[in-house]
């Protein structure tokens, strides 16, 4: 023991620089044993709902590279759908990727997203951890218990490629917090806020349907406590301007996703749940297997509820929490408790927080309250980081002696929980990619994809990717875009898919007249543009093109209707040509609000030049 | 904070260690499961509804989903319009050969022929199936063809006379799909496939078995199966593929003596559907439980007279009242 104390307090200085370097090596180290079977295979995609995340990314990129055109319509999935005014489309338009995704073939484009979005979280978690604590050894186990966990793995092993907006989210409450920070000047006030907002907007550009109401969630609840806690009224100023910017940046994307909304309101019921007594579990099996599941988990699987840290580091982080003090960890640690027990108390009940949050509009459309897990952590780590520093300040003559083990304890923590978020990507990344055909057949609507034997991966969803290859669209598909995918008639049909594959008995081609037999037939086909040419009909019969009506259709310039639910016009004459065009009917409104933003911004900023700090 | 104040955290979790290390994980595969059962079984067990004696043994007939048969003869499976929803079992058998009437997706599923086929089994599909997938063997209407095993099957003229989606057009064009008539050691089984009454069909004869498409408005409406049945008259009549048919079977009084019809039910997922609805519904996930139901609906439409069902619905309808009440 005095042995142990002696090296505590004088620790050689090899040993406190090996300390030093194991804290600063210990995230790098993580990070690329996490993603080292991303590396070591690098042709492969992920499977469960991977297809879906593939598809969406791909879609852009063949409606850009092929059509030359913005994807505003998704012709290849469900039937055609909204691609921009979709809760899950267009992920990588308004985002860092895009030029990644142009460049690379899909399988480098998804590892460059994946192990850089890693990156990003691990930087940002550095720095808000800094916020709380100047010891390097505390900012490093802050990184790795909240970045690459096993959480992390397990949604990228699961193809839920949102997760990865997370990595904005420690820059967000760094930037919130030093944005309300009393030392912080007028300008750099405004700035932060603007800044936090473009991470907010970036988040919603990028479909993180989870990642932005959490983030709001959080910085709400913090910014009141704060605020009432300090009896200042900055903080709720902050947060009412980061939202304004975030709505104002986001909007070309936001408006025509609630006018979307609008008509297929997205209400998902929820009531997945795990037994209370079960909850240490969840930070302390072993389990890295995406695919598990458990009776003591109802209605989702594995990955919906671990997050392995072990006990001795779940002791500590509790400790830590509990040992912190001040007006910011109070507020955080009310963020984090709130967004915890949605975790923790969800379920079955009618009156439990999750169930009661979940009446409202925006939390309506989400479902498995497991997800408030790592957003809930972040917050708590924060209080967490906070504990240690004041623990680690009231022992002044053990501090370069425990600081150097801490760094150890890094290093050893983020093997451990590395190892079992290696082992959730590796098993996830095990199938070829389908090969890319040199060229295309002219577009037709199929209700399945056959498989193929360059890609037969075991998927939760149905194939849709090798059919945006193929320029093939498909009826099925798993995706939530609007459309009441969990809802189907008789036939397994989604209410408001008009479009019909050419293997289904009421398919009549990619165009058709309704009333007689007159010959229609697609002269030119694009995402958001099908020329058509009709001979034979007479003036008053319908044309329908097989995809899904939505308002932004036009025929000719004039709005078309829909005829049991597909998109179709009126003739006027017996031979004519008939323009479809989609484009988002409020796509303009988005944009002035964005450029009405872009002004306040500019504003503000020079304002706040001009203004002393 | 004092060591002590620790201990409660410390002690609770321990004994939250204690109960949950008990609990089994499993992993939930994500593909989907592989028919793995020997012919043999499938035949002895209750899946198994009929049984017809042939020249050459018993004839197993298992009614699966939809347009989905299975025949089960001198150990070999015999499969009939498989598609993955219900084929995707493993309590089933591989099968030996697979017949594809159609090219439409409720009877074509490429992806439930690439789970079901063993080496050496045979596909045997019409044109229109040929033209959309690999097939060992094209048979073409009026073409008898003796398979592997002993089986003979013959083609049988499947397409639309009135019906069509729109002018001009019809659900099934002459010369696309065929029906089949299966000779099992001398007792003839002829399976439909999604036709209307065509005079080739009303000219069969010496048929034992038949299994009969009511999938309107694609097929047969139970007035018309009841007519074509009448004019051909099988010994036993199967009415299948009647998701959308009112009523889903044929007028006995009509068809007169001599015929019998044997209901099966072709949708018996829903009935599973709703089990699994109760277990969950007692777990309270009521949301899981309403889904199940709702998935239960889709696959057969009348099981919604059940009395648990409308309780069930009733309770979970209580239950998504706007919060307060």
């Amino acid at each position: 023991m005095n042995a142990l104390l002696a090296f505590l307090r004088s620790p050689s200085p090899g040993i406190v620089r090996a300390g030093r370097l194991a804290a600063a090596l210990a995230v790098p180290a993580m990070i690329l044993l996490v993603v080292s079977p991303l590396l070591l295979h690098p042709w492969t995609l992920g499977e469960h709902n991977w297809d879906q995340m593939n598809t969406q990314r791909e879609v852009v990129v063949q409606t850009l590279a092929r059509f030359h055109q913005f994807p505003f319509w998704d012709p290849y999935t469900c039937g055609g759908h909204p691609a921009w005014g979709s809760l899950e489309s267009d992920p990588i338009v308004v985002s860092p990727w895009l030029p990644v995704y142009l460049l690379a073939p899909l399988p480098i484009a998804i590892r460059i997203e994946i192990i850089v979005s890693a990156i990003v979280g691990a930087l940002g978690a550095w720095r808000l951890a800094a916020r709380f604590t100047d010891s390097r050894a505390i900012q490093s186990l802050f990184t790795v218990v909240t970045v690459v966990n096993s959480r992390w793995a397990m949604q990228i092993a699961a193809g839920h490629s949102w997760h990865l907006l997370y990595g904005l989210l420690p820059w967000i409450l760094y930037l919130f917090d030093r944005a309300i920070d009393p030392k912080t000047s007028r300008r750099d006030t405004v700035r932060h806020v603007v800044v936090a907002g473009l991470c907010l907007a970036l988040m919603a550009y990028g479909d993180g349907i989870y990642p932005v109401p959490h983030t709001a969630f959080a910085l709400t609840v913090y910014a009141v406590f704060v605020a009432k806690n300090t009896r200042r009224i900055l903080p709720l100023y902050a947060l009412a301007g980061l939202g304004v910017v975030a709505l104002g940046l986001a909007a070309p994307k936001l408006v025509p996703l609630f006018e979307e909304l609008q008509r297929f309101p997205r209400v998902i019921k929820s009531d997945e749940a795990i037994f209370p007594q079960y909850i240490p579990t969840i930070f302390t099996w072993r389990i890295s297997d995406y695919a598990a599941s458990a009776d003591f988990v109802s209605g989702a699987l594995w990955h919906e509820w671990g997050l392995y840290v072990g006990w001795p580091a779940l002791i500590a982080l509790v400790a830590a929490i509990a040992f912190s003090r001040g007006e910011r960890e109070r507020a955080l640690k009310w963020a984090g408790l709130v967004m915890f027990s949605f975790v923790a108390l969800a379920g079955p009940h009618p009156i439990t927080p999750w169930r009661l949050l979940h009446l409202l509009p925006v939390f309506k459309s989400q479902h498995v309250p497991g997800r408030w897990l790592y957003a809930s952590v972040t917050v708590l780590a924060c209080c967490a980081a906070s504990g240690a520093d004041r623990w680690l300040r009231g022992k002044s003559t053990l501090r370069p002696g425990i600081e150097a083990l801490l760094g150890f304890v890094a290093v050893a923590l983020a093997l451990d929980m590395g190892t079992v978020s290696r082992d959730a990507i590796a098993q996830s990344f095990v199938h070829p990619s389908p090969a890319v055909p040199a060229s295309v057949a002219p577009f037709h609507m199929v209700h399945r994809l056959a498989p193929r034997p360059d890609y037969a991966p075991g998927l939760w969803d149905v194939s849709t990717l090798p059919g945006v290859l193929d320029n093939v669209g498909t009826l099925e598909c798993d995706t939530d875009n609007g459309l009441h995918t969990l809802h189907r008639d008789g036939e397994g049909r989604m209410p408001g898919v008009g479009a019909y594959g050419d293997d289904d008995p009421d398919y009549q081609g990619e165009a058709y007249v309704v009333e007689h037999a007159a010959t229609a037939t697609v002269a030119s086909f694009t995402p958001n543009e099908v020329e058509v040419r009709v001979e034979g009909a007479e003036p008053g019969d319908h044309l329908v093109l097989n995809q899904n009506w939505d308002p932004g259709w036009t025929a000719d310039g004039v709005p078309a209707i829909a005829l049991h639910d597909a998109v179709a016009t009126p003739l006027r004459g017996s031979s004519q040509r008939v323009v479809f065009r989609y484009r988002p009917p409020s796509l303009w409104l988005g944009l002035v609000a964005c450029m009405l933003t872009l002004g306040a911004i500019a504003a503000a900023l020079f304002w706040t030049r001009r203004a002393p700090a | 904070m004092k060591p002590a104040r620790l201990l409660p955290l410390v002690l609770g979790s321990l004994c939250s260690c204690a109960v949950a290390c008990n609990e089994p994980m499993r992993h939930t595969p994500d593909a989907a499961p592989v028919p793995a059962a020997p012919p043999a079984t499938v035949a002895a067990s209750d899946r198994a509804t009929d049984h017809f004696p042939t020249s050459s043994g018993d004839l197993a007939v298992v009614p699966l989903e939809h347009a989905t048969l299975l025949f089960v003869w001198r150990g070999l499976a015999i499969y009939v319009d498989p598609t993955s929803a219900a084929v995707d079992d493993a309590s089933l058998p591989l099968a030996d050969l697979v017949l594809v009437t159609d090219a439409h997706y409720d009877h074509l599923d490429p992806l439930a022929l690439s789970h079901l086929r063993k080496p050496g089994a045979l596909v045997v599909g019409s044109p229109a199936v040929a033209a959309r997938t690999a097939v060992d063997v094209v048979l073409h209407e009026g073409e008898t063809r003796a398979l592997p095993g002993g089986i003979e099957v013959t083609g049988v003229p499947l397409y639309s006379v009135a019906r069509g989606p729109g002018p001009g057009r019809r659900y099934h064009d002459r010369g696309q799909a065929v029906g089949y008539v299966l000779a099992f050691g001398g007792t003839r089984v002829y399976v439909s496939g999604d036709t209307e009454c065509t005079p080739e069909v009303r000219a069969l004869a010496d048929v034992d078995v038949a299994f009969v498409s009511m999938n309107v408005p694609y097929a047969m409406t139970p007035a018309e199966a009841t007519m074509c049945v009448a004019a051909f008259r099988p010994k036993v009549v199967f009415p299948y593929a009647y998701r959308h048919a009112e009523p889903p079977t044929l007028d006995r009084a009509a068809l007169g003596p001599g015929i019998e019809v044997r209901q099966r039910s072709f949708y018996p997922r829903g009935e599973a559907y709703r089990a699994r609805a109760y277990v969950a519904f007692t777990r309270g996930q009521w949301g899981y439980a309403d889904d199940l139901l709702d998935e239960a609906r889709r696959l057969d439409p009348a099981g919604d007279a059940d009395w648990r069902v409308q309780w069930t619905r009733q309770w979970l309808k209580e239950d998504e009242r706007p919060w307060p009440w």
